[in-house]
């Protein structure tokens, strides 16, 4: 008798649970209802209020994608291991997605009132407590700044590049792919 | 709904959506302005126009802007829908959009033209001038409201506005 094998020991397992995440992250960018959290109380303990709406929301299709990638008898009879997976490995994922979209809002706004409706944001990243969105210019794949936010979507107004800092490297790069209307005349 | 509203395309490889947009609201209350004029007014750099700034540079041009204000979502969409749905004096008023799921994104203009119900669906569709492609598109897939900015902090202004020259 082979020794018995647990889910994380499990060839493939890892790619199963990664088809979930992205199942269930694919369900929240189809749902057109999704919105992220427009008040500061939603946005307080690092986002907690909001992700538990939409952990309820979600428990279903989080439910249904992990069904649809464990169909044997042992893993779906098996509900412990079955939440455990939920709770540990699917969970804090789509929570930390979840999380950057929030993120990406804030900067969105400070963007807006700060720097200029040319400026993109890329995909926020976490490392320790703060958030990092990279800023560039489009028609430009450069990095050329970034926001910093905290845990809670504040921005660190000391650690997000300034405007002057973007006009020195958009300037210095010469880009004359970027024009204005003005120009154009 | 808003009628007679030319829609407009912003120059290829620019970020003028903005300046665009409001040209297209200025010719539709008969005020003649170049893109350059437009572009002036709105403080227009390479990195795009900031939206205060395009305001404030509009009021000093002499254009009257309301800037429609609510604390919620729902209550954002009342006034919108109110503004360019008024039976006697419906007015074109631009919204910023940002899709949050794309890999790289930014902000984008467009003029709201009318809010409805679809005649085959119970779903509303929202009906506005998107500057990038010059054409009216037609929303009911819930998509605009999910991109749309709206701000409910008190500190920020307004993102969409209603433009009219002021009688000078």
């Amino acid at each position: 008798m082979s020794p018995a094998k647990f889910p994380g020991e499990r060839d493939g397992y890892d790619a199963k649970i990664a088809r979930c995440i992205a199942e269930v992250i694919a369900a929240i960018e189809a749902d057109a209802s999704f919105r992220v959290p427009h008040t500061e109380a939603e946005r307080q303990n690092a986002f907690a209020d909001w992700l538990a709406a939409y952990r309820s929301k979600l428990a279903p299709v989080i439910q249904a994608a992990l069904q649809s990638e464990l169909p044997s008898p042992f893993e779906r009879q098996n509900s412990g291991v079955f939440q455990d997976t939920i709770e540990n490995r699917i969970w804090p994922e789509v929570a930390q997605r979840l999380r950057s979209y929030a993120v990406r809002y804030q900067a969105g706004a400070w963007v807006r009132q700060h720097l200029g409706d040319a400026v993109t944001l890329g995909i926020p990243k976490i490392r320790g407590e703060r958030w990092y969105v990279p800023l560039g210019v489009a028609s430009n794949s450069a990095h050329l700044g970034q926001v910093v936010l905290d845990a809670n979507g504040m921005v660190l107004s000391d650690l997000t590049s300034t405007c002057e800092q973007i006009r020195e490297k958009l300037h210095g790069r010469k880009l004359s792919s970027i024009t204005t209307a003005a120009e154009q005349q | 709904m808003v009628e007679n509203f030319r829609p407009l395309r912003q120059p290829p490889s620019s970020n003028s959506c903005l300046p665009t947009a409001v040209r297209a609201v200025l010719l539709w209350n008969k005020v003649q302005a170049s893109p350059g004029e437009v572009s002036e007014w709105c403080r227009e750099e390479p990195e795009g126009c900031v939206l205060d700034l395009a305001l404030d540079g509009l009021r000093e041009a002499g254009f009257d802007i309301e800037e429609l204000i609510a604390p919620t979502e729902a209550e954002a969409q009342d006034l919108l829908r109110a503004a360019v749905t008024d039976e006697e004096d419906a007015q074109p008023v631009i919204a910023t959009l940002l899709n949050l799921f794309l890999s790289t994104t930014q902000d984008h203009a467009v003029v709201v033209l009318n809010i409805r119900q679809g005649q085959e669906t119970e779903r509303e569709v929202v009906e506005y001038m998107d500057p990038l492609t010059g054409e009216i598109e037609r929303d009911s897939s819930g998509r605009f409201w999910q991109y749309w900015y709206f701000r409910t902090d008190a500190r920020f202004h307004s993102p969409y506005l209603n433009s009219q020259r002021r009688p000078r």
